[in-house]
């Protein structure tokens, strides 16, 4: 293990309205695997990857990216991409809006379908996003988070909204995105199934090292 | 009132909203169908015809949609910091920011004339409207942004979109319907705005109001009044269904979050959000502070001369009355506004509610008034009372009635939430609580209706004090209620006429405040909108 490359989570701590959510987070992400992270509901997992994404504070600890430390880099500059549990389309563009959305103009269109296709959804460019169904939205907001490229992605919970069946094959396309694009991953459920579906390495978050 | 639990819209209900439908239609569409008409004549059209009328409405249009801008560009930082951030005496500063909207026109107009040096000129006019509007803007967009999901701004963080670009690319298309609805708002306040104009106003340059009110009161050249009415009315209605449409194409489905997301001051821009906001509010209370300095100031020294003029009862002469005179008449006539409006409004409302969801065309239907400008209102009326059938020119009822229609609207705009609110079951839970049948009646519906009834009453009297629009068409010279006599008082000179003047605005001014902070005060909470 090259402790210079991929994702570095160091003795992360999080509060929330004076309490600590989660105590003194260690965790490790490799630039070619996928981390289920397990844990039950209410235990702080959203926290901890809003802190390495950057849209939230830890109270303490530090995040670094091929051994460089980013706690302090603003989100938008980490490229450390989300996919929320709800899919949070912009309701103000459609589906090739949103996926683009993080794409200098260039060569918006290409990636945009090639994108589509991977997700399987060919030709909904001009579509609505109101009227997606909801394995089809989260795999729009899929394509979106992975269009820019980033470095690693966080799914929090990505498939909590989907029924059993939808989850599964979800799930196993995920991991089959994500090892085409060559991108590490950090995977959060409370879903044993899904977990050993999406990834190469589950991770328990410790009762000891959570107060939800 | 019901007896069982299920609402039951219907025609029988709607029967209660036939007395104000009756009562603004005879008052409202037939004076406005008077106007219309005398504008259709063939003088009247003559007057469309004139370069001098075009270059009027362009004018007016003009001023109207600076001012538009201008509050537009103000208020979003403020607005950004009274909803989005968590910061100290956040509800005095949303008071305060709120306060002028509902201060009588002639006040605004008279404290801007001892504060800018640059009164009687078209920038005067413009800041004297972003004065009253800029709290309008802020609760408008402030509410939306408060409930838009703070998530957004996460998703276009993570995919690399920096703060600037978030604002521009989604925060405010997310915003739109608000923007909107707030520029249409003000555009059309702006355009019809009366008082504000005649006070602070360049006389060479007239807006349409000013001139409908010169070519009638001065000229006596209803012709051309009536024409410029008619134009009026076309802008008027242009600018609301093209703003409808705009924003029933802005308006996106979105799942709101719940308030109170306000964050802690972070950045830099956090920073000089609130730095604006104290800004605008002392930009706010500088005026009103001038006013209430000038009405103190006698002769070189201090004192309360000016108010001790305003309510000694001395006699005016035959042609004019004096200040205390005014102060009764205003009164009096208030109080009668007051009834008629919240008997009427009360009687709307529940024929709105009743009426289900038809209701909608009663609600629509009773908002006319607020389109059409209270200076067509007055005019309207005048018209009438001059070429009607029965010769109302002396009737002492005009001028409450015409205070009574400009406030109607509002009365219904702020009640009728309060009462969609009201839910017949809670009063069951109520019982089954234990609580004693009226007690129950009195904590839930009951008291809630109550409650918005006496805003309703609170916010008419205000209104109707301070009214001057369509006051002043319908007043006679020996009998003006304040705001007309204040007016009065400024076209006379002398240290005297300023002060009292001056006297008066901070009395108007004190009794709004104080009619509307009870008002806030009564106003059950959770109530939706405004």
């Amino acid at each position: 293990m090259d402790a210079d490359s991929g994702l570095r989570v160091c003795g992360l701590s999080i509060a929330y309205d004076g309490r600590d959510l989660v105590r003194d987070i260690d965790l490790d992400v490799e630039p070619d695997e996928i981390v289920a992270l397990l844990g039950p509901s209410g235990s702080g997992k959203s926290s901890l990857l809003r802190c390495i994404a950057g849209v939230q504070r830890p109270a303490s600890g530090s995040v670094s990216w091929a051994g460089a430390d980013i706690t302090g880099v603003p989100a938008h500059l980490r490229r450390i991409g989300l996919v929320f549990q709800d899919p949070l389309l912009f309701p103000h563009r459609d589906v090739a809006g949103n996926i683009g959305f993080g794409l200098p103009a260039a060569d918006r269109a290409r990636r945009v379908a090639e994108l589509l296709e991977l997700v399987g959804l060919s030709g909904f460019e001009q579509r609505d996003v109101a009227t997606l169904s909801g394995g089809e939205a989260q795999r729009v907001a899929l394509a979106r988070a992975l269009a820019p490229r980033p470095r690693v992605l966080l799914l929090d919970e990505p498939f909590g909204a989907l029924d059993r069946e939808l989850r599964d094959r979800l799930a196993i396309d995920v991991r089959e995105l994500l090892r085409d694009q060559g991108t590490p991953a950090l995977h959060v459920t409370h879903d044993h199934e899904e977990a050993s579906l999406v990834a190469d390495r589950v991770v328990r978050l410790a009762p000891e090292q959570s107060s939800p | 009132m019901s007896t069982d639990n299920t609402a039951r819209p219907g025609t029988r209900g709607a029967a209660w909203a036939i007395v104000p439908l009756v009562v603004v239609g005879l008052l409202v569409v037939i004076p406005v169908a008077a106007v219309v008409i005398a504008g259709l004549g063939a003088e009247a059209l003559q007057t469309l015809a004139a370069s001098s009328t075009w270059r009027i409405v362009a004018y007016t249009a003009a001023q109207a949609l600076a001012s538009t801008v201008l509050s537009l560009v103000l208020a979003l930082p403020a607005a950004y910091a009274l909803y989005r951030l968590a910061i100290p005496a956040r509800r005095t500063l949303l008071a305060i920011v709120t306060i002028p909207f509902v201060l009588p026109t002639i006040v605004v107009g008279l404290a801007f004339r001892e504060v800018l040096p640059f009164a009687g000129t078209t920038a005067a006019i413009i800041v004297a409207h972003v004065f009253f509007n800029v709290g309008l803007v802020v609760r408008i967009i402030g509410s939306l942004w408060g409930h838009l999901d703070a998530r957004w701004l996460d998703v276009a963080r993570t995919l690399g979109i920096g703060p600037v670009r978030s604002f521009v690319h989604v925060t405010l298309p997310l915003l739109r319907p608000a923007i909107l609805g707030a520029a249409a708002l003000v555009f059309l306040f702006t355009f019809t705005s009366f008082g504000v104009v005649l006070v602070l106003g360049d006389p060479a340059l007239p807006t349409i109001e000013v001139e409908i009110y010169t070519a009638t009161v001065q000229r006596l050249d209803l012709p051309a009044a009536a024409g410029l009415a008619l134009l009026q009315f076309a802008v008027v209605a242009i600018a609301i269904v093209w703003s409808t449409r705009l924003q029933a194409r802005a308006a996106v489905r979105q799942r709101l979050g719940d308030e109170d997301q306000r964050a802690a001051v972070a950045s830099g821009a956090d920073r000089v959000a609130v730095a604006w906001t104290w800004a605008i509010v002392a930009a706010i209370t500088i005026p009103l502070l001038g006013l209430v300095w000038r009405s103190l100031r006698v002769g070189e020294g201090w004192g309360l001369a000016w108010y001790a003029e305003a309510f000694s009862p001395a006699e005016g002469t035959t042609r004019s009355a004096s200040a205390f005179e005014s102060l009764a008449l205003s009164l009096q006539y208030a109080a009668v506004a007051t009834v008629l409006a919240t008997s009427l409004g009360a009687l709307a409302c529940a024929g709105i509610l009743a009426a289900g969801r038809r209701g909608a065309w009663v609600d629509a239907a009773l908002a006319l008034p607020l389109g059409v400008s209270a200076v067509t209102i007055g005019f309207g009326l005048l018209l009438v009372s001059l070429r009607g059938p029965l010769d109302m020119r002396g009737w002492w009822i005009l001028v409450p009635l015409g205070q009574a229609l400009v406030a109607l609207p509002i009365v219904i705009r702020v009640v009728l939430p309060l009462l969609r609110s009201l839910d017949p079951r809670l009063r069951q839970v109520a019982a089954t609580l234990g609580a004693p049948p009226l007690r129950a009646w009195w904590s839930t519906e009951g008291g809630i209706a109550l409650r918005a009834i006496a805003v309703a009453a609170a916010l008419a009297a205000a209104v109707a004090l301070g009214e001057f629009g369509a006051t002043a068409f319908l007043v006679r010279l020996d009998t003006p209620t304040v705001p007309v006599h204040i007016v009065r008082l400024l076209g006379r000179p002398g240290d005297t006429n300023a002060g009292v003047a001056a006297a008066l605005s901070v009395i108007l001014l004190v009794t709004t405040v104080v009619i509307v902070g009870v008002a806030e005060r009564i106003r059950p909470r959770r109530s939706g909108g405004w």
